[in-house]
């Protein structure tokens, strides 16, 4: 059987005559054969989870139009239309691509990013999550990584440390961080800080605010919340997570740096999917994830192959 | 639970929780003049920190927080 390279030329083939590849090349590309194998589910990439209300009229008249007239939400806050037949499935591709929302993402892949509100809609945000998301995706995109990749791969962005979009169970977890420091000039000890710090903290010594580092998640709630502006930002950054997932056994991120900046992201994401590719193992049932893979070589070779990978650049 | 005390209104959001206590003080807020004074007293930290996040939103100045057995007494300036 002759193996087809692009997904044009994979959709132009009879259903029977699609080898397993071929199918794993499809869902890459988010077309996923359904239990009755003549029907495809098609899942659509939505980074951070945000389109436009025209968008999002569209896919749902081509959900109506090609699909069984429902469309599924996603865990990763996309959005799904079950129920497309084999031989419509190139058509509804080229518009969902003319409508800015692709179908991308099941397989081995780099999965939808997905993201809390962040900044400005959301009052704790300390970062745009969306902007970055937006970033990493052309990132992604332009260095096309994860085209290789044993199993899955997700990234998730959050915009403090009440981390609403599970950071701690995404392969790559990062979250909008910024360090406080008392303005002693300023602060008169009025204990509001104290009362509204939900870590406890904050004590107040000698009249002014202390800030005990050991216990302060660096959320910013006492920088926005200070009646006198008296607690100002030291230093704001991004707080990276790595290997944590869910599945039949979930175990959560470990922290790998603290106060990066968004090229120091970029580059820690290159370097892990990169080692995913080259050491990741996968006999085609069973499929390691990056959390299994630093515990089977150790979280410290993790740290200095990605750093490595930053020094060959 | 309003009553005169010299030039400032006096609000007490005892017993009271977010978002009640917020609603009361920009209600509150809007009745007095540009400049004019509002003391709130408050006594658990979830309408506190309501409080100070709506008045700080809305362009008003905080000139004074004592805090004292647990209930804060916060003095508020009119911004506009």
């Amino acid at each position: 059987m002759e193996e087809a390279n692009s997904l044009s030329e994979i959709l132009s083939k009879d259903l029977n005559k699609l080898s397993k590849a071929e199918l794993t090349e499809m869902r890459r590309n988010g077309l996923i054969q359904q239990r009755d194998p003549k029907f495809f589910i098609c899942r659509l990439s939505i980074p951070a989870g945000v389109i436009t209300a025209e968008q999002l009229e569209i896919i749902c008249k081509l959900a109506n139009e090609y699909g069984n007239g429902q469309v599924h939400l996603s865990t990763r806050q996309g959005i799904q239309i079950p129920g497309v037949p084999y031989e419509r499935l190139s058509e509804i591709q080229e518009k969902l691509k003319e409508n800015g929302t692709p179908t991308w993402g099941c397989g081995p892949t780099i999965r939808n990013i997905i993201a809390c509100p962040g900044y400005p809609e959301c009052k704790y945000a300390n970062i745009s999550t969306r902007k970055l998301v937006y970033r990493i995706k052309d990132f992604i995109d332009k260095r096309k990584l994860g085209y290789n990749l044993k199993g899955k791969f997700k990234i998730a962005i959050a915009g403090c440390p009440n981390s609403c979009a599970n950071v701690y169970s995404n392969d790559i977890g990062i979250i909008g961080v910024v360090k406080p420091r008392v303005k002693e000039e300023i602060c008169n000890g009025c204990k509001v800080c104290v009362a509204i710090c939900k870590e406890k903290a904050i004590n107040i010594v000698d009249e002014k605010a202390v800030i005990d580092f050991e216990k302060c998640v660096c959320c910013g709630d006492c920088i926005r919340l200070c009646p006198f502006d008296a607690i100002e930002p030291e230093k704001e950054g991004l707080t990276i997570f790595l290997g944590g997932k869910q599945g039949r056994h979930p175990s959560l991120a470990k922290k790998v740096m603290e106060f990066a900046d968004e090229e120091m992201v970029l580059s820690i994401i290159e370097g892990a999917v990169k080692i995913f590719e080259k050491e990741g193992l996968a006999d085609g049932v069973r499929k390691e994830r990056f959390g299994a893979l630093i515990e089977r070589l150790g979280f410290d070779e993790i740290k200095s192959l990605i750093y490595g990978e930053e020094d060959d650049r | 639970m309003v009553k005169k005390m010299t030039d400032e209104k006096m609000l007490d959001l005892k017993g009271l929780f977010c978002p009640h206590t917020n609603l009361l003080t920009i209600r509150e807020l809007e009745k007095i003049q540009v400049g004019s004074k509002l003391r709130i007293e408050v006594d658990n930290a979830d309408s506190l920190k309501g409080v100070i996040q709506t008045v700080k939103n809305k362009g008003h100045i905080i000139i004074d927080v004592k805090e004292k057995d647990q209930v804060f007494t916060i003095i508020i300036q009119k911004g506009r």
